[in-house]
């Protein structure tokens, strides 16, 4: 054996990240050292009071994670151990460890790294208009949850009591530029307001936000219904806290969307403090030489997302940019997946059955191709005559990369390696469960074909809702986003740009009922198309009219650079949704400029519409493998936040759009991750 | 009302609407809610969230058309919290330049013609000013201060030493604060005879071509004077606007570079060295309480990176003991204005500016203070006359200057015969040198 194959792979960071690459890793058969700067297992997600996903505690099912990774003989966990810095080339690699209280560092010699060192919280001491720290019953969404999180109930500092009404106060550390260059969205912060909102139901609430973000699956559905017990949620933004009378509650003055001065007195005031890196992980990047993007965390690529600059070093959850618990999962596996392939030398012990991918989209194909990179042999199948799924379900541009052309190297990737078996215009049309795996039918343009297989991926994708809605099918210059990208592709000319373009956002998704999930995807989609416009005709008129832009993470970015570009947003309250109609030949947009407070119109040459991703075709497919689906008929999986790509029946996982809407970049890794599962559940089994 | 039209795209922002980046606004509104327009009665509909927004629609001739620019304060509140970072005050500004000049409201643009032509902004002649120096100057030396004169383009003075032009027109007991100070420390000082004026008419009415000019008559006087050093003068404006024109004039050619100092500086400097010697027990039996101007802590913070804070709260406490020293809520960089920032002492916007003061008030009521202490004569001007007149029966407060308060506090050092025998003569020497040069028709 050769002495590479000793060394071992380091997880930094004993979060669910960390927690899910090591186990998964150790699993797959590889060594690992895993080191906890802390002295316990779990990260932040051991200290939530409740999923928003599940609106069930979780706390329990992070010590069942934390105890099958202490228990895994191909495991070594330190504690008190921070990573200082990473050096060398990829198969050996030198990480230099601290150990907490000795002032001595050590070098270790790895095979390769995977950071998952999180974020810490923002400090928001140095914002003197919120008085915290000044006023006791200004707090931080951290202390709240900590409280709810200890059974005890939630009580204000000042007296000890119950509070009756509670202020949540959003983007507090985020999306600012000073007094510190914080950029990003936090991603989770309206999520988890809105959670804690609900877990306060005998206060009166009210939540002032910039936008709300409901991205996190479950946050609409539980908006909706502490919206229904009465919580108030309020575009403003507070200024200067105060104390109320003796010191106790806090009291604010705010000037709401129509300008109106109005004043608030509550018990209690609520921080929803960002999460940014923290000095010391700074510090250990900078050391590592691994690249930061602009929005100050991990820079990586959308169709490689959990590798870093630094070959061989891989990044998973938060530190890589904020995201949901379910996304430390997901990129966990995604970078077990990444390391597992680069410290491989020799191939792992043959599984005689392939892994079959369903759907040769963009994740079906990174999840082929990772598949293959560990030596896994790959049945890919595709129902369409080719590969690279339906190209107009991508926008354009997706994070500075060219999708179509990064998703046709892909497939020619695909279609060069070996180890893939690509099957076009085949569908599986039955399947059924052997003591070896699974066997198959596909139905083929030469006939029925029998496949087995010991694992399956299913890449399915979705499609577009086409709601009756805003003169969709009626106007042929109506349209919705992904028939605008393709229209767009068709007419690429700076000349083709339309003079004036419309979006409206949220149509038929974010409902009271029906569909009420936010669609995730449409709004950074639209800014992206908006972008483009601006660029290629700067002289366009481009307006959008939104409920909340909805751009979280990093990609609050596009947003800014859309209204740097002069795009023009109008916020529209559900009630009082823009009128569309034809004047004359005209096709005109009449909407309101709430902060201006008159009402607008455009005539525009293009309307776009942001209707929300759905199931198409995934009920045929979940039945042949009797799979449970989600309210809107999406793939449900074991759990959406410590197992979200694992399918509760086995040896059967899940990528992309067909669990429910997401941006490529999250579909990638939730392709590589899938292939992960599925290496693991094949390790696992042998 | 028929809707607004958005036919065509908004046009390119002017360079320096550009610069500033007012489109990024994210239309958050926490400008808005530190704001005291909202709220001011006749300002419906208009506050820094929506100006902002017509700017960055290029609707700029209707944020113009309006008393906003001119209501608005400067204080900087409203940048203090934008999570864009967006420089409001210095967008306000530029915005005050785009109103025609026709329209610039009271005797502002006035003021600026005649500092233009005059070097004051009161149009003083010579002889007035000279005269008033020695009036005053004389008054002084007779109630307490033996041998006290002004000195008036004395060369190779240690500090050239500007005034504020309201103090010379008629607040003339408000000019002895400082004279007893530099008195009694025995400094070498002068004041010019021509462009003696220390506030930036240029600043309040947005036209930053008129701050240059004014600074570079500064900067001129410094190096024909030879003076050693610039004494950053304490009114509001004046010194922020002096600031930024030092600035953009060493920026434009670093030999101007002047060594300047604060004022704040300049007296924490000479308490320290004990050339002001000070008594707190006349001060005892009151409470104190110091305003922080906004161009003297936030707004200089934001653009010279360092606000002053601290310097006027240890000046305050030498004079009057710490423990007679209470705090107002909020203050430091997130302190309330006065009201009559950005040239709104002087301006036709009375009401307004006394609504603005509501939350100064408010906030001085509930700190029960027995004496306000400032660093700027807009803010006096608004404590003590404004307000009171406003808010009758709620302002149980008396202002002072700080370096009222130092000279009040200070004890005195009084001069040798030899001291005083040689300044008369030099006051002598002076007087024959201006008389001749009115004489000569000058
Ligand atoms: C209040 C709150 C509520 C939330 N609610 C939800 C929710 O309802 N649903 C949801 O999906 N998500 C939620 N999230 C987000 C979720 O908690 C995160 O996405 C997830 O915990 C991130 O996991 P991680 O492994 O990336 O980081 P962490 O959990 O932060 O783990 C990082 C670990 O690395 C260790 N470490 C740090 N530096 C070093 C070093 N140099 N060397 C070694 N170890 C180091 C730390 O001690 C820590 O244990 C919430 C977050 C917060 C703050
Ligand atoms: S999720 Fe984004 S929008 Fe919501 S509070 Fe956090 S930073 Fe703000
Ligand atoms: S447009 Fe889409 S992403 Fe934006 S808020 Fe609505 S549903 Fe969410
Ligand atoms: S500078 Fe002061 S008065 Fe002017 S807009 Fe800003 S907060 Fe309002
Ligand atoms: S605080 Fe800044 S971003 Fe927010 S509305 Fe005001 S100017 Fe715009």
């Amino acid at each position: 054996m050769d002495a590479r194959d000793r060394l071992p792979v380091l997880v930094a960071g004993g979060g669910l990240a960390g927690l899910r690459a090591a186990l998964d890793l150790a699993v797959a058969g590889q060594e690992v050292l895993l080191i906890e700067a802390g002295t316990r297992l779990g990260g932040g997600a051991a200290h939530l009071a409740a999923l928003v996903q599940t609106g069930q505690p979780v706390q329990a099912l992070v010590a069942e994670l934390a105890q099958a990774v202490a228990a895994h003989p191909r495991l070594t966990v330190r504690f008190g151990c921070r990573l200082e810095s990473v050096t060398g080339a990829p198969g050996e690699l030198c990480a230099v460890l601290g150990q907490t209280g000795e002032g001595s560092t050590e070098q270790i010699r790895v095979a390769a790294v995977i950071l998952a060192t999180g974020c810490s919280p923002f400090q928001p001491g140095g914002l003197d208009f919120l008085a915290y720290g000044v006023v006791p019953d200004v707090v931080t969404s951290l202390s709240v949850e900590t409280m709810l999180a200890a059974d005890g109930g939630v009580v204000r500092p000042s007296d000890g009591c119950p509070p009756r009404s509670v202020a949540f106060i959003q983007c507090v550390g985020s999306r600012m530029h000073q007094p510190e260059e914080r950029p990003a969205c936090s991603a989770v912060c309206c999520a988890v307001s809105v959670r804690q909102a609900l877990a306060l139901p005998q206060a009166r609430r009210t939540l002032y936000a910039m936008d709300l973000r409901a991205h996190v699956a479950g946050t609409q559905e539980a908006l909706n219904q502490a919206e229904a017990q009465g919580l108030t949620v309020r575009y403003a933004r507070p200024h200067t806290l105060a104390a109320g009378p003796d010191g106790r509650g806090v009291t604010f003055r705010f000037i709401d969307q129509q300008g109106t001065e109005c004043q608030d007195a509550v018990d209690m005031a609520v921080l929803a403090v960002g999460i940014g890196l923290s000095a010391a992980n700074r510090a250990m990047l900078d050391a590592s030489g691994v690249e930061l993007g602009r929005g100050g965390f991990v820079a990586t690529d959308p169709y490689a997302p959990v590798a870093t600059s630094r070959p061989g070093v891989f990044v998973a959850g938060t530190l890589g940019g904020p995201g949901e618990a379910s996304l430390a999962s997901v990129q966990g596996s995604a970078a077990a997946l990444e390391a597992l392939a680069a410290v491989r030398v020799s191939p792992p012990p043959r599984e005689p059955l392939p892994v079959l991918v369903l759907g040769g989209g963009a994740a079906g194909l990174a999840c082929s191709l990772g598949l293959a990179g560990c030596g896994q042999r790959v049945t890919l199948v595709e129902a369409s005559a080719r590969l690279g799924g339906h190209p107009r379900k991508h926008p354009t541009v997706w994070k500075g990369r060219e999708t179509k052309e990064a998703v046709a190297q892909m497939a020619e990737a695909v279609q060069s390696l070996p180890g893939i078996t690509v099957m076009t215009d085949a569908r599986l049309i039955a399947a059924a469960q052997t003591p070896q795996g699974w066997t198959g039918s596909l139905a083929t343009p030469l006939g029925t074909q029998e496949i087995a297989f010991g694992a399956a991926v299913l890449a399915l994708g979705s499609g577009e809702a086409r709601p009756d809605e805003y003169l969709l099918g009626r106007d042929p210059r109506v349209m919705t986003q992904l028939e605008f990208e393709n229209w767009r592709r068709t007419h690429p000319e700076p000349d083709d740009t339309p003079q004036t373009v419309v979006f409206i956002q949220c149509v038929g998704s974010r409902q009271r009922h029906g569909f009420t999930a936010c669609a995730r995807v449409c709004c950074a989609q639209a800014l992206c198309a908006a972008v483009e416009l601006k660029k290629s005709r700067p002289g366009a008129q481009v307006a959008v009219f939104y409920r909340d832009i909805t751009t979280p993470g990093e990609s609050e970015d596009l947003y800014t650079e859309a209204r740097r570009l002069g795009v023009l947003f109008f916020r529209y309250d559900p009630e009082r949704a823009p009128r569309v109609e034809r004047l004359g030949a005209d096709l005109a947009v009449t909407g309101e400029d709430i902060l201006l407070g008159r009402s607008v119109r455009l005539r525009p040459d293009r309307l776009v519409l942001a209707v929300p991703v759905v199931p198409v075709g995934l009920a045929e497919t979940a039945a042949l493998f009797a799979l449970p689906t989600t309210g809107p008929g999406f793939l449900a999986p074991v759990h959406p936040v410590l197992l979200p790509v694992d399918l509760p029946r086995p040896g059967l996982f899940a990528a992309g759009l067909c669990l429910g809407p997401k941006p490529l970049d999250e579909s990638v890794a939730e392709a590589q991750a899938a292939a992960m599962r599925a290496i693991v559940y094949l390790a696992g089994r042998s | 009302m028929e809707p607004l039209e958005l036919a065509v795209a908004s046009p390119e922002l002017q360079d320096r609407l550009q610069a500033l980046d007012v489109r990024s606004c994210l239309g958050c509104g926490a400008c808005a809610s530190g704001c005291p327009i909202p709220g001011t009665p006749g300002m419906e509909g208009f506050d820094p969230r929506v100006a902002v927004r017509l700017l960055a629609m290029g609707r700029e001739a209707e944020a113009a058309a309006s008393p906003f620019p001119w209501v608005c304060t400067s204080c900087g509140r409203c940048s203090h919290v934008c999570p864009m970072g967006i420089d409001l005050t210095a967008v306000f500004s530029l915005l005050r330049g785009l109103v025609p000049r026709a329209n610039v409201p009271g005797t502002l643009e006035k003021g600026v013609a005649s500092v233009l032509e005059t070097g004051n902004t009161l149009a003083i002649p010579l002889e007035d000013f000279l005269d008033t120096l020695s009036d005053i100057g004389g008054e002084l030396a007779e109630e307490e201060c033996p041998g006290f004169y002004v000195p008036v383009d004395k060369q190779g003075a240690d500090l050239l030493v500007f005034l504020n032009s309201k103090e010379v027109f008629g607040d003339f007991d408000d000019l002895k604060w400082w004279w007893r100070i530099f008195y009694n420390a025995r400094e070498n000082w002068t004041v010019p005879s021509r462009n003696w004026e220390a506030e930036d008419w240029g600043l309040f009415t947005g036209n930053p071509d008129v701050s240059l000019v004014l600074a570079r008559r500064k900067l001129d006087l410094m190096r024909s004077l030879g003076a050693a050093r610039l004494l950053i003068p304490d009114c509001g404006g004046g010194s922020y606007g002096c600031r930024m024109g030092l600035k953009t004039c060493a920026l434009q050619d670093p030999s101007r570079q002047v060594d300047a100092v604060y004022f704040y500086d300049y007296l924490l400097e000479r308490i320290a060295s004990g050339r002001i010697r000070l008594d707190p027990t006349r001060n005892a039996g009151r409470t104190y309480v110091w305003h922080d101007a906004c161009k003297h802590g936030r707004e200089l913070e934001r653009h010279f990176g360092k606000g002053y804070y601290d310097e006027p709260r240890a000046i305050l406490a030498a004079c009057v003991g710490q423990e007679n020293v209470v705090a107002m809520d909020p203050d430091r960089a997130n302190n309330y204005c006065c009201g009559a920032g950005g040239g709104n002492w002087p301006m036709p916007f009375e009401k307004e500016s006394a609504a603005h003061g509501r939350f100064k008030v408010a906030q001085l009521e509930a700190c029960r203070a027995d004496v306000v202490v400032v660093g700027c004569a807009n803010c006096r001007d608004q404590l003590q006359k404004r307000l009171p007149r406003f808010y009758p029966g709620r302002c149980r407060y008396e202002v002072k200057y700080l370096w009222q308060l130092v000279a009040e506090t200070m004890i005195a050092t009084p001069w040798s015969q030899t001291e005083i025998e040689a300044a008369q003569e030099r006051s002598r020497l002076q007087q024959r040198h201006f008389q001749a040069e009115l004489d000569g028709g000058f």
